[in-house]
């Protein structure tokens, strides 16, 4: 989505400039280059030491291991402990054959409607589970839920056949919100691999299934670790969903039981000792990833499928459609109806007619009188400073990483990396820690938060598209007079800028649809859509969240539509 | 490349006010190089890329660098260009000091000119554009920036071709927007990395041909980076022949051509034969009497310093080579024809010859008669 490739950028380009000279005769150059490094140490460097520095001590300040013990005495963390590793071991199982399957229905068959399974599998990924947990207790709550009472009137059964409030049903929602992940991944990867690859297999003898089997399962298989290994890191960090379905069902998870020692009174150093592990676990495991796929990796959303000679299913044509049409009603139509439906309705448990919906939440949610407008300006706001700061910075820490020999610029990327790696709850933690006597109750402090998790998105565009301009172009527009911030300005932002403005759209939807930190670092007058709709929930009023939350979602789909429509031109552009 | 350029003189001395105040008057009589480079070091690691390189560049000159990958010459450009500073050494541009181990001129504030190897056209400007640019940098009036891109483009050739972007141009054409603009500045000093190295042959032998027509009548002073010793024996009013950082040899291509100092040099611009011999004797013009261990007596050319009776190392051209009755006798391994003359590959006592020849000569039994052309081969000091 990120192949800017101008024609003359594509030759071959000789070895970057090594610029050791007049650093300090270019004091622009100078001040703003240090300035995005400070800004880096302040916002990832600086709270994660801090996160450390408090899980290694006691309340004295002493230095400790005794917080972690304390950690593992705490009641209830062994059962929440117990209750992610299930949560995992679930979802990653289920994210991974529903995502294979539907991959390789989609990449090498004939099943119908490709582009709907492609579709719901983008939207299902944006729409994060705190809305989707919405639309799920509205649909299947245990004797509330609306299908539930309409399976139970259809076909004269007692008992509600669903219960979304329950540790299976937060399975369901996780695999749905994850599956993609896999889906997308793996789609990619036979995308890529060579057909005549399998035609060689089918050639020497081998039939269609086990030519599937021993060939292409083989070459994808580094696509499904490594997309595994993302499902069970956001799995483990996931908040929004456990949290209202563990509230009500009584259970708890490592996120939510760390949520809970921040309450009043807030054990900070007890959160730090239980971020640390979770910390570790991630490094670890994206360690494993990167040994996998071997190169940077980062999740995009857009499948391209090129024409192949599709296998004919036969007669399993039609049960592969339908399983493919079951995932599509689950993970988009059915949430997104409920959603929609839920935020119209006037008297939640009479029936759904012309006379029981209206605008009403609508026009409550924008009365100003009522707290969710400031929560609406408050994530517009935070969505648009984060993205430009964050659009800002990655093309400055780009540049330094891509054209200069300054020492210690690896670091750079792997300060900004770290974060991408980093659970949200625990890098809350981390901001909390660093910045609460300075920024308590400002929006600052979540702008901090949302930068310095959202950075290595823009930076990864960014950067691979500076990649692929040569430095000469920079060059030429310095022989020809123009200094450093002017050839930045003149050249190579407006050659960055398709990469810069997916960048800065992306954050801006992650950014809406934050929850993680929000909820450690919203204050009363900081309080943004997520933890409005979280609050929404918790007093009961679902119909106001679900309002809420579809205009969270109508954002968030409108500005995926964008991503695909400038990605696309600029393909069609210059690919 | 057929449109009128007004007086070069006149143009260049509108130029001044670029090179700053610090320009020593040129009408004086004596002429400041555009670039002079003392003792120029760059090292990388524990190696010396660039080592101690001594150079001037007259006004209107054409000074190529030439030699193999990894001798120097591109660090040397790039350390002019300002994207490299030296580490020991100076570079002066127009009589000014441009860099030293303590100092560096940004690239920007040296009023150079510069081709790169891949183009560095910008894609999202237009021809105009891409041509405008140092001139809306330098803050000139936009009739004025209009009127010089305009004759700048009619110069290569380009005119009616100013509102296309560099996507929809063909790589030759790219090429003169490049050049374009690198001297629409006028620049002091006009620096090209390789620029043609990327076209085809076809291509490339043409931009050679119009590239120098086009020096001679802008005038500008060009120091020019190739690896190609065709490209270099056309364009340069100097070679200067690089090998390991140091400087092997300076002198027209005549001189690199006839009279290379050293065996890298003779090996390296066009074919030679390297061939042992005796002096027997000198006249003190020049002129020497060799014979060759492998028989053939003749006169050859030589510098001075050389003492009658001492071996030495002759370098004979494969055009060198005479193909006559009662000459030495050689035995002919391989031909090829390669339509404008033969290419042939000959024995004579122990070494292998490579010569040239417009027809195939006499041969019996596959041995045939050589001797070597008087006055034309070179004696390495």
């Amino acid at each position: 989505m990120n192949d800017f490739s101008p024609v003359s950028a594509l030759r071959m380009a000789p070895a970057p400039s090594r610029v050791r000279l007049d650093w300090l005769a270019q004091p622009v150059r100078l001040a703003i280059i240090g300035a995005a490094i400070a800004a880096l140490l302040g916002i990832v460097a600086y709270p994660l030491a801090y996160l450390l520095k408090f899980s290694l001590t006691g309340a004295d300040g002493a230095f400790t291991l005794d917080t972690f013990g304390t950690v593992l005495h705490t009641p209830g963390m062994f059962a929440a402990a117990g209750n992610s590793l299930i949560l995992v071991a679930w979802v990653v199982t289920l994210s991974t054959l529903v995502g294979t399957a539907l991959a390789w229905l989609v990449a090498r068959t004939d099943v119908p409607a490709k582009g709907l399974v492609v579709a719901c599998a983008g939207i299902s990924f944006v729409i994060p589970t705190f809305i989707t947990v919405v639309a799920w207790i509205f649909l299947a709550a245990p004797n509330s839920g609306y299908l539930n009472r309409l399976l139970m009137d259809w076909l004269g059964i007692a008992s509600p056949p669903f219960d979304i409030i329950s540790f299976g049903g937060l399975v369901l929602i996780e695999t749905i919100h994850l599956y993609p992940l896999v889906f997308f991944s793996v789609l990619s990867a036979l995308n890529n691999v060579d057909v005549s690859h399998e035609q060689a297999a089918r050639i020497l003898g081998a039939g269609r299934l086990r030519s599937a089997l021993t060939i292409s399962l083989p070459l994808v298989l580094p696509a499904i670790l490594a997309s595994a290994i993302l499902v069970m890191l956001d799995t483990l960090s996931s908040f929004g969903a456990p949290s209202v379905i563990g509230t009500m069902a009584n259970f708890s998870v490592l996120t939510t039981k760390l949520y809970d020692l921040l309450a009043f009174p807030p054990q900070l150093n007890l959160a730090a000792a239980i971020a640390v592990p979770i910390v570790v676990y991630t490094l670890l495991c994206l360690g494993v990833q990167r040994l996998l796929v071997g190169r940077d990796d980062y999740r995009t959303l857009g499948g391209k499928v090129t024409r192949t000679q599709p296998v004919a299913l036969g007669r399993w044509r039609w049960p592969a459609f339908a399983a493919s049409l079951a995932v599509v009603f689950l993970s988009a139509v059915l949430p997104l109806g409920g959603l929609l439906v839920l935020s119209l309705i006037q008297v939640l448990g009479m029936p759904i007619d012309a006379g029981n919906l209206a605008l009403s939440h609508y026009r409550q949610l924008f009365d100003e009188s009522f707290g969710t407008f400031a929560a609406f300006e408050n994530s517009m706001l935070l969505a648009l400073a984060t993205a430009t700061l964050c659009a800002g910075l990655a093309v400055v820490c780009a540049w330094i990483v891509e054209r200069t020999r300054l020492p210690g610029r690896g670091l750079v990327t792997v300060l900004i990396m770290i974060a991408y790696g980093f659970p949200s709850i625990a890098f809350g933690v981390g901001i909390m820690l660093g910045y609460i006597d300075a920024f308590h109750g400002t929006l600052t402090l979540l702008l901090i938060a949302y930068a310095a998790k959202q950075l290595p998105v823009t930076f990864v565009l960014v950067r691979t598209a500076l990649k692929q301009i040569s430095a000469d172009l920079e060059e030429a527009a310095r022989i020809a007079g123009a200094g450093w911030l002017r050839t930045v300005w003149d050249i190579t932002l407006p050659l960055l800028r398709v990469s810069v403005g997916i960048g800065w759209i992306l954050v801006f939807s992650l950014s809406i649809r934050e929850l993680s930190m929000s909820v450690l670092l919203a204050q009363t007058d900081t309080q943004v859509m997520s933890t409005v709709i979280l609050q929404l929930i918790a007093d009961g009023s679902i119909e106001m969240a679900a309002a809420l939350s579809v205009v969270v979602v109508a954002i968030c789909l409108g500005v995926m539509g964008l991503v695909w429509k400038i990605a696309g031109r600029a393909a069609s552009l210059h690919g | 490349m057929t449109a009128a350029l007004e007086p070069v003189n006149a143009t260049r001395e509108s130029a001044a006010p670029f090179l700053g105040p610090s320009v020593p008057d040129e009408a004086a009589g004596v002429a400041v190089p555009r670039l002079e480079l003392r003792h120029l070091v760059k090292t990388l690691g524990a190696s010396r890329i660039v080592d101690g390189l001594d150079l001037a560049i007259a006004p209107g000159e054409v000074v190529v660098l030439l030699g193999p990958s990894g001798c120097g010459k591109t660090t040397t450009l790039r350390m002019v260009a300002g994207f490299l500073q030296p580490d020991e050494g100076e570079v002066h541009l127009a009589g000014r000091l441009a860099a030293s181990a303590r100092f560096a001129l940004p690239p920007e504030k040296r009023h150079l000119g510069m081709m790169f190897q891949n183009y560095a056209v910008w894609p999202h400007k237009t021809v105009f554009q891409n041509v405008a640019y140092g001139l809306q940098v330098a803050g000139i009036a936009r009739d004025e920036i209009r009127r010089r891109v305009e004759r700048m483009l009619a110069i290569v050739d380009l005119d009616g071709h100013a509102g296309r972007k560099p996507a929809d141009l063909s790589g030759g054409q790219q090429q003169r927007v490049a050049l374009a603009r690198a001297l629409v500045t006028e620049p002091s000093l006009l620096l090209l990395d390789e620029p043609l190295s990327n076209l085809d042959a076809a291509l490339r032998q043409s931009m050679r041909v119009e590239l120098k027509a086009l020096q001679r009548r802008v005038g500008v002073s060009m120091l020019y980076v190739t690896h190609d010793q065709d490209e270099a024996l056309v364009l340069a009013d100097r070679i200067v022949v690089m090998r390991g950082g140091r400087i092997e040899q300076i002198g027209t291509p005549e001189d690199i051509y006839r009279r290379p100092r050293t065996r890298f040099v003779a090996e390296f611009i066009g074919r030679a034969n390297l061939l042992p011999g005796t002096l027997e004797a000198l006249d003190g013009q020049g002129r020497a009497r060799v014979r060759l261990d492998a028989g053939p007596v003749f006169r050859a050319l030589g510098g001075p310093g050389l003492a009658a009776g001492q071996r030495c190392q002759v370098v004979v051209r494969p055009e060198q080579i005479l193909f006559a009755p009662g000459g030495a006798e050689a035995r002919l391994c391989q031909t090829l024809f390669l339509g404008s003359h033969y290419e042939l590959t000959l024995e004579l006592g122990e070494s292998r010859l490579q010569a040239e020849a417009r027809h195939l000569p006499a041969m019996q039994d596959g041995r045939l008669s050589v001797a070597i052309e008087d006055d034309s081969a070179w004696v390495l000091p």
